[in-house]
């Protein structure tokens, strides 16, 4: 088989016993790579209805197709587990040179089973596996972890994967970090913390071999060409930081915890302002040639030296979200998420509920005692200094930290339960996990779409704010078409997710971001890579299948149409100001467009599939055990 | 006669620009196009960012949006706007 090495390796933590496991042609073809084949092999391998941080959860890891080849923008690799924030699926891709050393040490994929009862990291060299000590590296950052295995190693190409502090502590929006790159969002982290997996490591020494490598050459070459022109332009000398701007003017800025669209200090935390004040350089993932990573540094004040890569999903959330305005603090917030491990968008969006709790009188400034603040503080939105202090307090799991680091759904939950009151009603999360930043209320398709993410409140598993940003609907209002898009667009994305390829290629091939231009190009790098015949309907069935997959773990696990909720707030709750102003998610709205999207997905009202359906798509043992 | 507006420019555009905002005049009668074409004369260098090199179309993931509300989705319509209006120059592809 070409492209791929044909097996998956199986590391027991509980027994310290290791397998390969040989995979199919076929079953290939159906998952592909990235966060489908993860998706699939958390099916296979994670316990129905167990606790997500106990040893029957499984780390699911597995690597893209294009991985170690030519293909720009293709050296990245899938993650998943049962989410600790969500209790579903937990699907996360990340990049660079890890995923290469996988590739090169001839596995397509890694299932890490059971616990350990001492601190470890896996190391796999080629087809060797080691257990190794890892009490040395304890509370070590991630990078400063990846580094000093490294040295340790003393051999520059072995690649870590690692958690930081939080993972350890079991911060449920704990991430895997690797090479620079965050695996975030729904918690991976704490999975490997509660494993007691401070690292897994990788030194791959063999080639990777293709179908057709004189074409494969060719095709790479024509989008590195493209990779390199004006279509990503604004990724690499701005970054996605420019959005920041772009959503205030619309008024879909999240602002004080999603009170209001519109942040009246936007320009000082643009990404024109980062770009002239604070950037000092971009970085780029291995294999590629766009380079979009901002790496900001604070050059002045309390957080003078701190410095990361800054994107706009980081910086909203402790930014413009918490009220601040100072760009620098919002750099030392983001590099303590990114050295400690844990996700910048959920620590940002829980920071300010509690923030928002405490204005609204039920947290009191002894709620906020910690060693900094023997007496405690008072998080106002706007204080720069609170959000910087509550990261690291989330972090170490301190004071009113131990009951955010749970996240925004299980703090409020506790809150209310203790104190009764009712925090819910600002709790901005979907299936647990923290809202990204862009408020919905002005964006009708996007709210599906959000709505019906597996792994919850996601925007990079739906494109659906596109139809509503771009104009091609009205974005205030709702109708018939709604279903169809939510499906068209998540599918779309899953197809990027599954390769994986970043999305930022994707007017690389014929300059529009349709499945047109981008299918039969796909379609033709696939072949290269694999000596298959796929063509654009097969391409365009790898997204349906990536998200049939995540949704039949759902199930399983016990998802109901209850499930596919919005926030209380962008539902009950108009924006005062902005353009955005006015305007909800009604529950009537929502229930019709969840109608809608059901339907156009072929599955029931209850929104279950059917059997027929799943032996469609090839996933005839699935249908047996969840289909309808 | 005619209207004159603002145009907002955020993102790529105002660096290339070099300005936050550029003021137009939209003849009577006018479509959006004949906006792009006022908007390319009035900063050329938006010229191969923003605007596509025959200066009647956006390129790439630009749109025009009005007021922050209303994003044009044909640009062969005519152009209402009042005058002082605010239009802006968005980057749609927002991830």
């Amino acid at each position: 088989m070409y492209g791929y090495s044909g097996k998956v390796l199986h590391v027991d933590l509980t027994s310290r016993k290791t397998w390969g496991e040989s995979k199919p042609e076929e079953w290939y073809k159906i998952y592909i790579g990235g966060v489908s084949m993860a998706s699939r092999l958390c099916w296979e391998n994670i316990e129905v209805g167990c606790d997500p941080l106990s040893p029957g959860n499984s780390i699911c890891i597995a690597n893209g197709l294009f991985a170690g080849t030519p293909v720009p923008v293709g050296g990245k690799y899938g993650i998943a587990s049962k989410s600790p924030l969500t209790g579903f699926i937990g699907d996360s891709m990340s990049s660079s040179w890890l995923t290469i050393a996988l590739k090169r040490a001839r596995w397509d994929g890694i299932v890490v089973h059971g616990a350990s009862d001492d601190w470890v990291n896996v190391l796999i060299d080629d087809d060797r596996v080691e257990f190794r000590d890892a009490s040395h590296v304890l509370g070590l950052g991630t990078y400063e972890t990846e580094e000093a295995i490294r040295e340790e190693m003393g051999d520059d190409q072995v690649r870590s994967a690692t958690i930081g502090p939080a993972g350890e502590k079991l911060v449920r929006f704990a991430n895997v970090t690797n090479d620079g790159r965050q695996a975030g969002r729904t918690g991976h982290g704490a999975v490997w913390g509660s494993k007691k997996l401070k690292a897994l490591s990788v030194r791959g020494t063999n080639g990777v071999s293709v179908a057709d490598s004189e074409a494969l050459l060719k095709l790479a070459y024509d989008i590195v060409q493209a990779a390199q022109g004006p279509h990503t332009q604004k990724y690499r000398i701005l970054g996605t930081v420019a959005n920041v701007l772009n959503l205030n003017r619309m008024g879909l800025l999240p602002t004080r915890n999603f009170q209001q669209g519109v942040f009246e200090h936007a320009e000082l935390i643009s990404g024109e302002y980062l770009h002239e004040h604070y950037k000092v350089k971009t970085i780029t993932c291995a294999q590629c040639p766009i380079a979009c990573e901002q790496m900001s540094r604070a050059k002045d004040g309390p957080y003078a030296g701190a410095m990361t890569g800054i994107e706009y999903e980081s910086l909203f959330g402790v930014s413009s979200n918490c009220g601040v305005s100072d760009l620098q603090a919002a750099i030392k917030t983001i590099e303590i998420c990114d050295h400690g491990g844990m996700d910048a968008m959920s620590t940002g969006v829980t920071i300010s509920w509690a923030m928002e709790t405490f204005e609204r009188g039920i947290f009191a400034k002894e709620d906020f005692k910690c060693a900094k603040y023997p007496e405690g503080f008072e998080p106002y939105f706007g204080d720069a200094e609170a959000v910087v202090t509550l990261a690291e307090m989330i972090r170490e799991r301190e004071g009113i930290g131990d009951l955010l680091a749970q996240g925004t759904k299980r703090a409020s939950a506790q809150v209310d339960e203790e104190r009764g009151t009712e925090t819910y009603q600002w709790a901005m999360h979907i299936k647990g996990l923290e809202c990204p930043g862009y408020d919905a209320r002005g964006l009708k398709t996007f709210a599906l779409g959000l709505a019906v993410v597996t792994r919850g409140a996601c925007h990079n598993r739906t494109a659906a704010y596109d139809p509503d940003v771009k104009g091609d609907v009205d974005r205030f209002s709702i109708d018939e078409t709604r279903g169809e898009l939510a499906k068209s667009t998540e599918e779309y994305a899953a197809v990027y997710d599954t390769l994986p390829l970043c999305k930022f290629i994707r007017r690389c091939f014929t300059g529009k971001a349709d499945r047109e231009g981008a299918w039969p190009a796909i379609a033709k790098l696939i072949n290269a890579t694999t000596g298959w015949d796929f063509d654009y309907d097969d391409v365009d069935l790898i997204g349906e299948r990536a998200h049939t997959i995540k949704k039949a773990f759902n199930i399983r696990e016990g998802w109901t149409r209850a499930d596919d909720h919005l926030p209380y707030r962008w539902q009950h709750d108009p924006m005062k100001e902005g353009a955005s102003a006015g305007h909800v998610v009604s529950e009537e709205e929502l229930e019709y467009m969840k109608d809608l999207y059901y339907e156009a997905k072929g599955w029931t009202k209850d929104g279950l599939i059917p059997k027929e359906k799943l032996i469609a798509l090839g996933m005839d043992a699935v249908a047996e055990e969840i289909g309808v | 006669m005619g209207k004159n507006v603002v145009v907002e420019l955020a993102g790529l555009a105002r660096v290339r620009a070099g300005r936050e905002v550029v003021s137009i005049l939209v003849e009577d009668g006018a479509t959006w196009r004949d906006v792009i074409a006022a908007l390319a004369r009035a900063s050329p260098a938006l010229v191969g960012e923003a605007i596509a090199e025959d200066r009647r179309d956006l390129f790439g993931s630009y749109v025009l949006n009005v007021g922050g509300r209303h994003t044009i989705h044909d640009l062969d319509e005519e152009a209402s706007l009042e005058e002082d209006d605010r239009l802006a120059l968005l980057d749609a592809e927002i991830c």
